[in-house]
């Protein structure tokens, strides 16, 4: 309550700093809401097990290279050429599992599409929104390899695996797309309607339900549906593909891949195939995210915020060092009359805290009101894609206490640096001197 | 009569990096219970450095200090603190009020360090009753004429019902007028069994009081 009272009867030397931490708080709060949610996505699981997996980038022959074989370009020796360089692969020492990426198989890869199915009940609409599509090959342990699971009431990833979900109109879907659809009910069997290429509607199947897989990083949809892609091994002889192998175990993964890639130059020549290039799974996310400028976006974001951090512990510092070196008579006439130095310290630390806490509150509630109007950070949504994550960044109440917690926290972290250790030296300061530096 | 305050061979030297300033040197005193003692002497002698280590705001270099009895010169700052709070009051000569404090407060600022002080508002509303200001208790020192000031610092020094007075020419900056009210003040207060040591360039003030010590170059002159 003392406090309270020395603040108000210091209210006219301190209102400016008030001002200024009621300012603060509101510009922390407007660098720290996308930086606190970027950090936030990037935590996410992925949905898919990329420690141990490696990709292999397998090149075929132009027709014109050197080397090019025509009598193996035909569709049935080309696909067995596949099927060799894949068995080759998979009994590589160490490598638990293979499978095959024609294109729009892999998640985090931007060339991912989206598809619009509608949920048909029976042939009732009941919602329409955007969905993540992947395509793969059946017999090719595509689940098992990345690691995805299958979720409760659904066949096996075993058996998904081999599911062939182009005929007769099969598909799995991620167990967020089955509960957004049909809410406590298990997915598998009910229908969607999808609009085939000649623009008719048909009906399609849930063959199975897997747990969720994020599209791309950063995003946050876990919605996805995954087709048999029937089209790529049957209607004209393979090109470039990516083998996609899951390691026993990820240690020393780098080396492993150089192991692979010398052995694979030459024992995964294969009529016209031969490997071009391997990398982690890492390395393939970080090259998908650089491709979209994801990581120049989160670079600027931190360097913005970093410089502005820089800049309010300067600022917030300096100005309660100053504040604080400024009441040094007065805690020399406090001392004299018995105040201990620990009480000195506690004093001015006790009355700034309380400053920079209403100031932060009425930063706080001026920045509700913009926030009620305009919203809050929402992060890396796509566009159009189901947001199914349920966390803090969707509920209003929940972001605004947590960002507002964050933001409280730092600048009185600062508070207390900028007060502690000039109070700390004010209580050391020898009393008859303070007492002189008054007269 | 009781000895309260006893310097034994007190020294204090002022050092720097190039030089050191001999302060006082072989101090020896004794002061009885209820004394009114002058300390006089030219500027820069050393009577505020022996007054502000009697009133334990400033350690000797060497030598010892008895307050009641107790030694005192190997005490921790808070124990120190705790002592100046309990049994000593101080008057200075620019009050040394706290500007952004009203009278009431300013004159509660000892109580505030004081464990089971009671109701400090009325303490100090007694205190100011006594030095004839209770009609001045929301004013805030800026407010002040001096000779307010000075009396609202000595209602200060004895809200917590200290035993000695400490009072660094509390005249000093008032005029006549102003300065007998205060003198008044202290006479009464030793009258009523308070020890009071002041410190004086004021003659006539001097010898109004039980006795008067003088100090040349930071030592005691008889």
């Amino acid at each position: 309550m003392s406090k309270i009272k020395n603040l108000w009867n210091n209210r006219r030397s301190i209102v400016w700093i008030f001002v200024e931490l009621v300012i603060i708080s509101v510009l922390t709060w407007i660098i720290a809401d996308p930086v606190a949610v970027a950090i936030s996505d990037a935590s996410l699981p992925t949905g898919y097990d990329n420690d141990r997996l490696v990709i292999a980038e397998i090149a075929h022959l132009d027709p014109d290279a050197p080397g090019f074989d025509p009598a193996r370009d035909s569709l049935d020796v080309n696909s067995a050429d596949v099927e060799t360089v894949l068995m080759k692969l998979r009994n590589y020492p160490g490598v638990e599992s293979v499978t095959i990426d024609k294109g729009f198989g892999l998640p985090g890869n931007t060339a991912n599409t989206l598809d619009s199915p509608r949920c048909g009940n029976e042939a009732v609409d009941t919602v329409v929104g955007m969905v993540s599509v992947f395509y793969y090959h059946r017999g090719t342990d595509y689940f098992q390899t990345l690691g995805i699971k299958s979720s409760e009431g659904s066949p096996s990833v075993e058996e998904l695996s081999e599911t062939d979900a182009s005929a007769p109109d099969k598909v799995i879907i991620t167990r967020e797309l089955g509960e957004l659809y049909w809410p406590g009910e298990n997915a598998v069997g009910k229908k969607f309607v999808r609009s085939s290429r000649d623009g008719e509607e048909r009906f399609t199947t849930v063959a199975g339900v897997v747990e969720g897989i994020r599209h791309q990083l950063p995003y946050r949809s876990y919605c996805a549906i995954f087709y048999c892609g029937d089209h790529i091994f049957d209607d004209e002889p393979q090109r470039t593909f990516k083998a996609v192998i899951r390691l026993a175990d990820s240690d020393r993964i780098e080396e492993k891949c150089e192991e692979l890639y010398a052995w694979g130059s030459k024992e995964l020549v294969t009529g016209n195939f031969y490997l071009r290039t391997i990398e982690t799974y890492d390395d393939f996310l970080e090259d998908t995210s650089k491709s979209l400028g994801i990581p120049n976006q989160l670079m600027l974001r931190y360097i913005l915020a970093g410089f502005f951090l820089v800049n309010l512990v300067l600022g917030v510092v300096g100005t309660f060092w100053l504040q604080t070196r400024k009441r040094i008579a007065e805690m020399g006439i406090r001392r004299a009359f018995g105040a201990g130095r620990g009480s000195i310290v506690g004093m001015m630390l006790g009355e700034n805290i309380i400053l920079a806490s209403i100031a932060c509150v009425t930063g706080f509630l001026l920045y509700w009101q913009y926030a009620m109007r305009n919203g809050l950070e929402e992060g890396y949504v796509n566009n159009g894609a189901f947001n199914v994550v349920d966390n803090w960044i969707i509920h209003f109440g929940q972001h605004f206490i947590i960002v507002s917690a964050i933001v409280y926290l730092l600048i009185i972290l600062c508070v207390i640096v900028g007060t502690l250790i000039p109070a700390m030296s004010v209580s050391r300061v020898d009393i008859v001197d303070t007492l002189r530096s008054k007269e | 009569m009781e000895t309260v305050i006893k310097l034994s061979d007190i020294s204090k030297v002022y050092t720097t990096k190039t030089i050191e300033t001999q302060a006082l040197e072989g101090i020896n005193l004794e002061v009885n219970k209820g004394e009114f003692l002058s300390i006089m002497g030219p500027s820069g002698c050393g009577k505020s450095t022996l007054l502000n280590i009697i009133g334990l705001l400033d350690r000797a270099t060497s030598g010892d200090i008895r307050l009641f009895g107790k030694e005192l010169s190997g005490l921790r700052d808070r124990e120190m603190a705790r002592f100046r709070n309990e049994n000593l009051g101080f008057v200075f000569q620019s009050f040394h009020l706290i500007p952004t404090l009203n009278v009431i407060d300013n004159v509660m600022v000892p109580l505030t360090y004081r464990k089971g002080a009671g109701d400090r508002r009325k303490l100090a509303r007694e205190a100011l009753e006594k030095v004839g200001l209770s009609h001045r208790t929301t004013h805030f020192p800026a407010q002040l004429s001096g000779g307010q000031a000075q009396r609202v610092a000595i209602a200060r020094a004895i809200v917590g019902n200290p035993s000695i007075i400490l009072a660094d020419e509390p005249t000093g900056n008032l005029d006549s007028k102003m300065s007998e009210e205060v003198m008044q003040l202290l006479h009464g207060l030793n009258n009523e069994g308070k020890t009071i040591i002041m410190v004086t360039h004021n003659e006539a003030q001097a010898r109004d009081t039980d006795r008067v010590i003088h100090l040349f170059d930071g030592h005691l002159v008889l």
